[in-house]
């Protein structure tokens, strides 16, 4: 379980049921407004979801995590027009978020409640997606580029013993590179793009000289927003912070980024959030 | 504040103590312990709440004995590693390399007084102590930290030897166990004589 007391636990619990009460209204709304769907609820829908669902990653909510992954993986489909958002599949992210809201009030038993079924349902797929994205290796279910046999990966750190230790480990997965501080990141994120190759992880520190790593993750999803990608399609990024900054920067998954990476790092934990975003099988 | 005026019974020499650089300590006639400073608090790592109801002696021997961190946790970073030793020498090995670096930065931002830049240097060298499993040594950079965020720059230069002490601490015990080579003296000696020739 996790090093993170408890008050923390429950603020994200609390904070969840408030996200999932407002994804609710969202649905709502969409389903009654019919044809025209409104980008922005969509929107707040994909935003709030990626938020439970980041925050579970750092409590080791599996189940909560994964399904509100699917839901949000479901959300930007109708986002991104790939699938339209029919009264069926409406129902169908309602019944979801239904669940979820049990899970987080039940968040104890929630790593063994079975959701297969419901994650079946939430895949949504839709023929149109994988060739759109082909590109970027996208699967149906994943949208994420994360089907390439060596992943791409910027490390930002000031820290060169934490550095060090990622960039090794890191090696053994793909081609690492390293920034110094968020605008260098920032700069190299841009480079890396204009080349085609755009990076599949990044792993961000908060604290840096120069550019923090709040104010860097905002700008490359502001760029990447230019770009026309949005999550979950562009990197995914890993916050690595200490238990004591989390308490500041935990809204920063509402500035985008994927999951919080506790310092010190834990390579098996690195490892299984990795997994969790299918970078590694 | 409470627990301070009442033991001093004078506003202004109790805000005097509670704000002072150095550790304070106050004990009771039968020696027990009544009140500590934040300065104390940082200079021990023994928190308020520990410290009062204590006798001095006691407490230093105890935060020695007890709740002092390790000077090398090697279990918890080969655990954070999953095992891999390789990876530990390589870390370690950047590690002590760098890190009199860090602490020349320390001691530079102290000396310009500049507050920001010790902030983030402290923390810097935290999150490298923790990340190399250097508890004693992340817990000095933690202590300074806080003074430096708190503009205690008095605070930060007393802590500054405790800071190279722990580090060589940290590195003599890397040697010991064979994480990295050992120093070999004469060929320190010879360089030095290099550079004064």
């Amino acid at each position: 379980m996790s090093k993170l007391n408890d008050v923390l636990v429950l603020d994200y619990l609390v904070e969840s049921r408030e996200e999932l009460a407002a994804v609710e209204k969202e649905l709502l709304a969409i389903e009654s407004e019919g044809d025209n769907l409104d980008e922005e609820r969509i929107n707040r829908i994909c935003v709030a979801m990626h938020s439970v669902k980041g925050g579970s990653l750092l409590f080791d909510l599996v189940k909560i995590g994964e399904l509100a992954q699917k839901i949000e993986n479901a959300a930007a489909k109708i986002r991104f027009q790939h699938i339209a958002p029919t009264q069926d599949r409406l129902s169908m992210l309602l019944r979801a978020i239904d669940r979820l809201k049990e899970l987080i009030l039940s968040p104890d038993s929630s790593n063994e409640a079975d959701i297969s079924g419901l994650i079946a349902e939430l895949a949504m797929p839709d023929a149109s997606l994988s060739a759109s994205f082909e590109k970027g290796g996208a699967t149906e279910d994943k949208p994420a580029n994360g089907t390439r046999d060596r992943l791409r990966i910027l490390i930002a750190e000031d820290d060169l013993a934490c550095r060090l230790l990622l960039q090794t480990f890191l090696a053994r997965y793909g081609e690492c590179h390293v920034a110094l501080n968020g605008r260098e990141a920032v700069e190299a994120f841009r480079t890396a793009f204009a080349r085609g190759s755009s990076y599949d992880l990044i792993c961000m520190d908060v604290m840096m000289p120069e550019m923090d790593g709040r104010e860097a993750v905002r700008q490359l999803r502001a760029w990447e927003e230019g770009q026309g990608i949005r999550p979950p399609y562009g990197a995914t990024i890993f916050m690595t912070t200490t238990v004591r900054e989390v308490t500041d920067v935990f809204r920063c998954f509402r500035e985008l980024c994927d999951a919080y990476l506790l310092k010190p790092v834990d390579l098996g934990q690195l490892l299984n959030m990795m997994k969790f975003f299918e970078l590694v099988k | 504040m409470g627990i301070i005026e009442g033991t001093i019974g004078n506003a202004e020499l109790a805000a005097a103590v509670e704000h002072a650089a150095d550790g304070v300590s106050i004990a009771d006639a039968a020696g027990n312990i009544r009140y500590v400073n934040p300065a104390f608090t940082a200079l021990t790592g023994c928190s308020r709440e520990e410290a009062v109801g204590k006798n001095p002696q006691f407490t230093v021997a105890n935060a020695a004995a007890e709740s002092s961190p390790a000077i090398f946790d090697e279990d918890s970073l080969l655990q954070r590693l999953m095992g891999d030793r390789e990876l530990g020498l390589q870390v370690l090995n950047g590690f002590i390399q760098d890190a009199p670096c860090q602490l020349k930065k320390l001691r530079g931002r102290i000396d310009e007084s500049d507050a920001g830049g010790l902030v983030l240097q402290a923390h810097t060298l935290k999150g490298s102590a923790a990340t190399v499993g250097a508890e004693a040594l992340r817990a000095v950079a933690q202590a300074m930290e806080t003074a430096a965020t708190a503009g205690q720059f008095d605070l930060c230069r007393d802590l500054m030897p405790d800071t190279v002490e722990q580090l060589e601490r940290f590195r003599t015990r890397l040697e010991e166990d064979g994480w990295i080579p050992k120093t070999d003296l004469n060929t320190e000696i010879e360089e030095m004589c290099n550079v004064k020739a």
